[in-house]
């Protein structure tokens, strides 16, 4: 177990303060800890969560062996090929996939979280601690951003632990207009909050290394001045009480290096951000906390709506540019998994409290935005390939990456099934009724549709079973009253159930593509994220589906070819990229639908309540002048923002 | 005799030594930085108080040898640490 590592031209001051070159108590800043959590009492990632990671994995491994065993004795049936060993390899690991998807589910509902008594328990707050709250922007709408700011302060106003926090907003934009609107409407939340000298801003002329760049940036210039840092996106909100309970936990756990919150989706219209942020809602704590149970002391980082130690993050996770150039090369795209991995490797703790509410985060509206993020996620995850035999890093962080790395990849897995079905009849060996020399009379081949049947309701069943048992655990526990009640719960359930049926071709072809582009070695680049896209036109979905109409028509005209019998088989993925532009156009509408409730739709959280407050306000005609800029700030400062308390 | 200028009670010196220098070296014209490190933060303006951040080892050096000598503990545990 090797210890935080201390950088070149690291010393220590009397305080025992590790600072760079000798510089003084950071700077007129008295160290507000012990010197940074030395975890030398961390042993490894404890039995029960190797128990876990022995049984999922096995579990996962016995379900894709039962798949493989189904569809072999099926394809044999009639004779032995080639073609039936790959579409067999194809469904054992497809059915891994899912398989592993269904165990997290299932470990997650037979465990619950510690109790929030016993948890606060340990977490005696020394009170002492400051944390830096990282705003990361990049070409966002400064209002929308800006108001979200305010809310959060005077949410941690409420807390009465307000002055031990401060906000940084770290602009990468590049737009010159929304630079300068950055500059007017940063001006307006000092007035308006009363953080003037603890909320700054700063705009970056280099944007080297990106997301992570900039915070990067933020730490070398300032990070000795905080003993922690909430890094949140851009869309990020997080309640005053939730990032306090953040920071006395990490007060309370020396070694704790990161503590990762599973932010809800909030603010979805659209059909598709609906159904989205019910899942994230309703399945996302189950998956969470199976995960939990099983992450040990290497949990995972997904960039935002979590707080790190800044020695610690510090000292482990200055990011090197790979070799090359991108989609492999270049800077490491998802950051998030591997600072996890690497605050792991220095011996930190890293690990994800399920429980902790009051985060939030905004999604994507409809399936093209979806589908734009995801292709910078697969080029992120696939770049990991070239981490995997990364030094000293701990086998989990490695198996996490390969986690990733396949969340892009099994997609190909189905369609090389499907692909390899229609086209099975052509590598057929001819049918042989006289096998047995000198027998007079015909052998027909047995029939082993069972066994076909047999592997499609196991395969459906690992699709569907989980959440399934993930609204019964509700209907039991009570949840589901924050979902609008039991039944209406199972009716969002059904109807989630129906709409993801419909739309994984769709994804199905999206991620076939990224992973197609990639291999090829184009790049995503560093394009703005499309927050709050909504209706798309017919005409706009056809211009990003089309192609995917077209495949679907190809592979339809090869089935009726070459495999007619297969046709029933394969519509269910057929006829969804046939009408692919109806599904994105008519998913991207708004939903007033009495489905897929969530808490947050049901009873507004308060600091949600305060960002929509304050952004009616700065958004109304007369709070903006012609070019955008707000008019003449508030003359108290904070006075408007305690009027919400 | 003592000049006025000689009676003035000294300031505090909250600059560190070389810290200016090293605020140079880092772009000390930026106008975000404070000129007096998070003495009384004024507004807008990041506190400086520097931290270094090294960079971490993520790739195994190419080649047989190279390999051969990453696996040998002593370099081994210096990669680890991103040294």
């Amino acid at each position: 177990m090797s210890a935080p590592a201390s950088g070149p031209g690291h010393d220590r001051n009397t305080a025992g303060q590790e600072t760079p070159d000798g510089a003084s108590e950071t700077c007129g800043i008295p160290p507000s800890l012990p010197p940074a959590g030395r975890p030398d009492m961390i042993k490894g990632p404890g039995a029960r969560a190797i128990m876990l990671r022995a049984l999922a994995l096995t579990l996962s491994l016995t379900a894709g062996c039962a798949g493989f065993m189904l569809f072999l004795r099926f394809g044999w049936a009639d004779g032995r090929d080639a073609m039936d060993m790959l579409r067999a390899a194809l469904i054992f690991a497809a059915t891994c996939w899912l398989a592993w998807g269904a165990v997290q589910a299932l470990a997650g509902l037979t465990t619950r979280p510690p109790r929030m008594s016993e948890r606060m328990a340990q977490a005696e707050p020394a009170g002492l601690g400051r944390c830096a709250i990282l705003v990361p922007v990049y070409n966002e709408d400064p209002v929308t951003t800006f108001a979200r700011i305010a809310a959060m302060a005077r949410s941690l106003d409420l807390t009465g632990q307000a002055e031990r926090f401060h906000f940084a907003i770290l602009s990468d934009t590049r737009e010159a207009d929304i630079s300068a609107q950055e500059e007017d409407w940063f001006r307006h939340l000092l007035a308006e909050t009363g953080w003037q000298g603890r909320i700054f801003y700063r705009r970056r002329s280099d944007n080297r290394g990106r997301k992570a760049g900039n915070i990067e940036d933020f730490i070398k210039r300032s990070g000795a001045a905080y003993d922690f840092a909430v890094i949140l996106d851009a869309d990020s909100l997080m309640e005053g009480e939730t990032m306090v309970e953040m920071l006395r936990l990490m007060e309370a756990q020396p070694d704790l290096g990161l503590l990762q919150t599973l932010p809800r989706v909030t603010r979805a219209n659209t059909l598709f951000g609906r159904v989205m942020q019910f899942s994230a809602a309703f399945y996302s704590p189950v998956f969470c906390r199976g995960l939990a149970m099983m992450q040990g002391r290497t949990g995972p980082f997904w960039g935002h709506n979590a707080i790190v130690r800044m020695r610690a993050f510090a000292d482990s996770c200055g990011l090197p540019e790979l070799r090359g150039k991108p989609p492999f090369g270049g800077h490491v795209m998802s950051h998030d998994y591997v600072e996890a991995a690497l605050l792991a490797r220095a011996g930190w703790t890293v690990r994800v409290d399920d429980d902790l509410g009051g985060s939030y985060e905004e999604g994507p509206g409809n399936v093209v935005a979806h589908a734009k993020r995801d292709r910078r996620w697969a080029q992120g995850n696939l770049q990991h390939a070239r981490l995997l035999t990364a030094p000293g890093l701990k086998p989990w962080s490695r198996f996490i990456f390969v986690q990733g790395i396949l969340a892009y990849v099994s997609p190909v897995f189905w369609l090389g099934f499907l692909l390899a079905s229609i086209a099975a009849p052509l590598f057929a060996p001819p049918p042989d009724y006289f096998p047995v020399e000198y027998w007079p009379f015909p052998v027909l081949p047995v029939s082993e549709a069972s066994m076909a049947i047999g592997l499609a309701i196991g395969i459906f069943g690992l699709l569907f079973l989980p959440k399934v048992l993930i609204w019964l655990d509700a209907a039991i526990r009570g949840r589901s009253s924050g979902f609008g009640g039991r039944i209406r719960a199972l009716g969002s359930v059904l109807a989630e159930l129906l709409f993801s049926s419909l739309l994984a071709p769709i994804f199905l072809m999206y991620q076939t593509r990224a992973l197609w582009q990639i291999l090829r070695g184009a790049d995503a680049g560093w394009p703005a994220q499309a927050r709050g896209e909504g209706q798309l036109s017919l005409r706009a979905a056809w211009a990003a589906s089309h192609w995917i109409v077209s495949s679907g028509g190809i592979g339809l005209f090869l089935a009726l070819w070459l495999s007619p019998a297969l046709v029933p088989w394969l519509l269910p993925v057929l006829a969804p990229m046939l009408i692919a532009p109806l599904i994105i156009s008519w998913s991207s509408g708004h939903s007033h639908s009495g489905l897929f409730r969530t808490p947050e739709e049901m009873a507004e959280p308060p600091v949600l309540a305060l960002h929509r407050l304050i952004l009616d306000r700065w958004q109304a005609p007369e709070a903006k002048d012609d070019s955008g800029a707000p008019v003449a700030a508030h003359t108290q400062p904070g006075a408007v923002l305690a009027e919400h308390a | 005799m003592m000049t006025r200028e000689d009676r003035t009670i000294p300031v505090p010196r909250l600059v560190p030594p070389g810290l200016a220098d090293r605020r140079a070296a880092l772009g000390g014209t930026d106008t975000n930085v404070a000129p007096i490190p998070n003495a009384a933060p004024v507004a807008g303006t990041l506190p400086f108080a520097p931290m270094a951040m090294p960079v971490q080892v993520l790739e195994r050096p190419r080649g047989l040898l190279a390999a051969m000598l990453a696996l040998i503990p002593g370099p081994a545990r210096r990669a680890e640490r991103g040294l």
